[in-house]
């Protein structure tokens, strides 16, 4: 018999007056990894916040192990017992793995705190997941796949039999990532609930065992056991995957282009002696394997941390480190982190243009030509609104528009696919594609290649191996050799299949005997 | 009085009164005060502190609340969350003649309902009159003997598939069945389609093995699944080119009984998904079954009305479906071995 640990009746929610979510069915059982692939971030903040905690409902009865927490009539004040574990860390700051765990729980008693006990407490819980974390190691310190590990083994040790993991695969390793698949799945095995959360399709099937497809603030499918692996499922991308993988074939791949930007020695805490090209109007990824790799790379790359024995030259003139006008950055969450807010989305394109004209701010000609090239670039008039009232989507456009506008040769972008919903990642990958088009150089740092992949032209991977780096680089050819788990890997497969039977077909058939 | 409280006029009009009496009291000690001795002004001021609390709390919970409150509900009932008689017992009355008003809508309605079922039922025992039962099964039965003589085996078998089918559907008055039975008027059903479909359709039963003879042994209300199947196929299998694949899966937990019908047809968009699961949540659509005449036979929202109607707005069906893949129909119900335990089970509707 299932136990429903979760159950959504017919939920209506109502904000501002506003439907946000509108006759909305859902449940989860006990043991079960249920995923759920947003295609757009209608509703997700709003779901997740009536699953913890029981806000009015406008329609609708909530259930929580089995029992009524919330209804139309009316909530029951008190949370759920659900734990969510993103990106973020929800530990707390400047205490050890087992204070975390085990002493800020709701209901621990004791007055005195015997580490030592509670450390051998957490011992057969490490055992059994087969992970070795130090329980006197402050949380800061702890790598992404540790924290997210000390954050599961705190939900498992209060009793939360709903475990929420949001999105989880950006911030991780795909080893660590495997890792922590192998730990769902024991404590679903023991009769932990988990909603795993991630927009992509591959990552879902890697774990789950009941998915559902969440677009408009409403499941629209939901899926279980082998059908989750039906090749048919891929379609729900339908339009994205359709124009990319088009796209993707339709492009032209070509290695003779000019060399733009060479970096070698560039040597960190980890990095050691790594080094990197980039051609004109070339895509290079490089995945990070480790997430401590990552951080020190994007430092780097950043200019927040300046390696001065790095030798980097660019057009095959030395240059001293990356900041430079010829080069930018596109940050993380580039919407948030790289927006100047209480100014007018023109005032954020000219700022960055006083090297290009230095007199921007007092040329209106100047200021109604961005405004016109704005326009005929993405077709909508915002140029003029103070950048507060632009929505996600417009926020990105504007910081990519400020990019081109500025004439960088090289680009470097930080986890560009983050957080971002379908219909987001298909107008980064277009504004990524328009670069390129004009003959800028991207070099995408990223943890997960997510959907990266579908523009690269090389790939780097970037690891650690018995605590050494280890960098190995694949050419578009190699896509097709990456573990299928990877978006776009199989359309890859696909091209270089057509491409080997078309060489077959045209090769000279050998000449017969008689 | 008590009873007579809960009118909202007359808890304004109590309000308004206590709010001059205090006033007056007030003027009273401030006079008094002015006059005689500072007593008063203490007592004065005394008094103003304790209005300025209780009468804003007086009517904020007494008055402000409950309007809210009934505003809500009458909203939710506009917009067809929620019936007349769900309203009467949500809002709070402004006065009895509006009180009235209303229980006398939600009485008419109760008799254009009660009057609707008496008409469903008089069409059904006129069906029942007009067709004989025995004289349907015996004209299938000759039927199907004439074609086993003329060996012709698969009009033989439709023949009695059909005869089967009429069984269940004409001549058993339960209003709740075991799910094994539904299950097989569903095999019935699909193998009439299927002649008509040949291998062009497909069907799986698939029933929780660990639960399995309790689940067979569930009522629910009779005619449930095949609507629901018969759905599948005329609005998703029949109009995708191709093979079609319907699969039923039966599971409980505690206290559901969980029912989904899948099939890989054409499916919808969603912006027709929201609106069918809308109008399956709609109070207003259970009106609608009443009031409109034309009805093309049972539908999906009629077996969702049914089951609200029997075992409460908490179960029901829910609709998941994607353009050009799949559509699913989830329906839960509660876990009910004895018809007895059901309160109010012959509310249902006749099948």
């Amino acid at each position: 018999m299932k136990q429903e640990v979760l159950r959504l009746e017919r939920v209506t929610y109502r904000s501002d007056g506003v439907n946000i979510l509108d006759n909305f069915s859902f449940h989860i059982v006990r043991g079960e990894i249920m995923g759920l692939q947003p295609l757009d971030n209608d509703g997700l903040e709003e779901l997740l916040d009536i699953i913890q905690n029981n806000p009015p409902l406008y329609f609708g009865f909530v259930y929580f192990m089995e029992n009524r927490v919330n209804s139309w009539r009316g909530a029951r004040r008190a949370k759920n017992r659900v734990t969510v574990i993103g990106s973020q860390s929800s530990l707390v700051k400047g205490m050890d793995v087992v204070t975390n765990i085990f002493v800020l729980r709701p209901g621990f008693r004791q007055e005195l705190i015997r580490r030592d006990l509670l450390s051998s407490q957490l011992a057969p819980f490490l055992q059994d997941i087969g992970v070795d974390i130090d329980p006197s190691a402050p949380v800061d310190r702890l790598s992404a796949f540790e924290r997210m590990v000390v954050e599961i083994l705190r939900a498992v040790v209060a009793g939360h039999h709903l475990i929420i993991l949001r999105e989880i695969g950006s911030v991780v390793s795909e080893s660590d990532l495997e890792q922590l698949h192998a730990i769902m799945r024991h404590y679903a095995r023991r009769g932990f609930a988990f909603l795993y959360i991630s927009p992509h399709y591959e990552e879902i099937r890697q774990v789950c065992t009941r998915m559902a497809l969440m677009q408009g603030a409403a499941i629209q499918m939901q899926r279980e056991g082998r059908d989750i692996h039906q090749p048919i499922s891929v379609m729900y991308y339908k339009d994205y995957y359709d124009r990319v993988t088009q796209r993707i074939r339709r492009r032209e791949w070509t290695d003779h282009r000019e060399p733009l930007l060479e970096a070698r020695n560039i040597t960190g805490e980890y990095l050691d002696h790594f080094g990197f090209s980039l051609r004109k109007g070339e895509c290079l990824i490089i995945q990070n394997l480790d997430i401590a790799i990552h951080q020190e790379i994007t430092a780097i790359l950043s200019g927040d941390d300046t390696r001065r024995d790095a030798v980097l030259t660019l057009n095959g003139m030395r240059i001293r480190d990356f900041r430079s006008r010829e080069i930018a950055y596109v940050r993380e969450d580039p919407s948030r982190s790289m927006i100047f807010d209480d100014m007018s989305a023109l005032e954020n394109i000219c700022i960055a243009l006083d090297a290009r004209i230095p007199s921007v701010w007092r040329r209106a000609n100047v200021r109604r030509a961005i405004r016109e090239e704005y326009r005929r670039l993405f077709g909508d008039d915002i140029i003029d609104k103070n950048v507060d009232a632009l929505t996600q989507a417009e926020r990105i456009r504007l910081v990519y528009c400020r990019i081109l506008f500025q004439r960088p040769q090289v680009v470097f972008i930080s986890q560009p696919y983050k957080n971002a919903d379908v219909r987001l990642r298909f107008q980064i990958y277009e504004l990524q594609e328009m670069l390129l088009r004009r003959g800028i150089g991207i070099v995408i740092l990223a943890v997960n290649i997510a959907d990266g992949l579908a523009l690269a032209d090389r790939l780097v991977r970037v690891g650690l191996k018995n605590g050494r780096m280890e960098a190995r680089e694949y050419t578009k050819e190699d896509f097709a050799s990456l573990p299928l788990n990877i978006p776009w890997v199989d359309v890859f497969s696909d091209i270089k299949k057509d491409q080997t039977d078309a060489r077959q077909t045209i090769a000279p058939s050998p000449p017969s005997r008689g | 009085m008590n009873n007579h409280l809960r009118f909202l006029s007359l808890r304004v009009r109590l309000f308004t009164g206590a709010a001059l009496i205090s006033a007056a009291v007030l003027a009273l000690l401030a006079w008094l005060a002015g006059r005689y001795a500072s007593i008063f002004s203490i007592l004065g001021w005394g008094w103003l502190l304790l209005n300025l609390i209780a009468l804003p709390l007086a009517g904020y919970y007494w008055i402000h609340r409950p309007c809210c409150a009934t505003r809500d509900s009458l909203r939710r009932f506009i917009e067809g969350y929620i019936s007349v008689h769900e309203l009467r017992g949500m809002m709070a009355p402004l006065s009895p003649e509006i009180e009235q008003f209303v229980a006398s809508i939600d009485g008419a309605m109760e008799s254009m309902r009660n009057l609707d079922l008496s008409k469903r039922q008089a069409q059904y025992r006129a069906l029942q009159n007009q067709i004989n039962p025995h004289f349907l099964y015996n004209t299938l039965e000759g039927i199907r003997s004439e074609a086993l003589i003329a060996g012709l085996d698969s009009l033989a078998d439709m023949t009695e598939a059909l005869a089967t089918f009429f069984r269940y559907t004409i001549s058993k008055a339960e209003n709740l069945v075991t799910v094994e039975e539904e299950l097989d008027n569903c095999r019935t059903y699909f193998k009439i389609q299927q002649y008509r479909f040949g291998s062009r359709l497909r069907m799986d039963i698939r029933i929780d093995p660990e639960d399995e003879r309790e689940l067979l042994g569930c009522l629910i209300p009779k005619l449930t699944l095949q609507p629901i199947l018969e759905n599948s196929i005329i609005h998703g299998i029949e109009l995708k080119l191709g093979e079609g694949h319907i699969r039923i899966d039966v599971s409980r937990s505690q206290r559901r009984l969980l029912v989904s019908v899948r099939d890989d047809g054409v499916g919808m968009g969603p912006e027709a998904l929201r609106q069918l699961n809308e109008k399956l949540g709609s109070k207003e659509e259970e009106l609608r079954d009443i009031t409109h005449e034309e009805r093309g036979g049972i539908a999906l929202t009629n077996v969702n009305n049914r089951i609200h109607l029997i075992f409460g707005e908490e179960y029901g069906m829910h609709v998941y479906s994607v353009e050009g893949e799949e559509t699913t129909v989830a329906l839960t119900i509660p876990v009910v071995t004895e018809e007895s335990r059901l309160r109010g089970g012959e509310g249902g509707g006749a099948a």
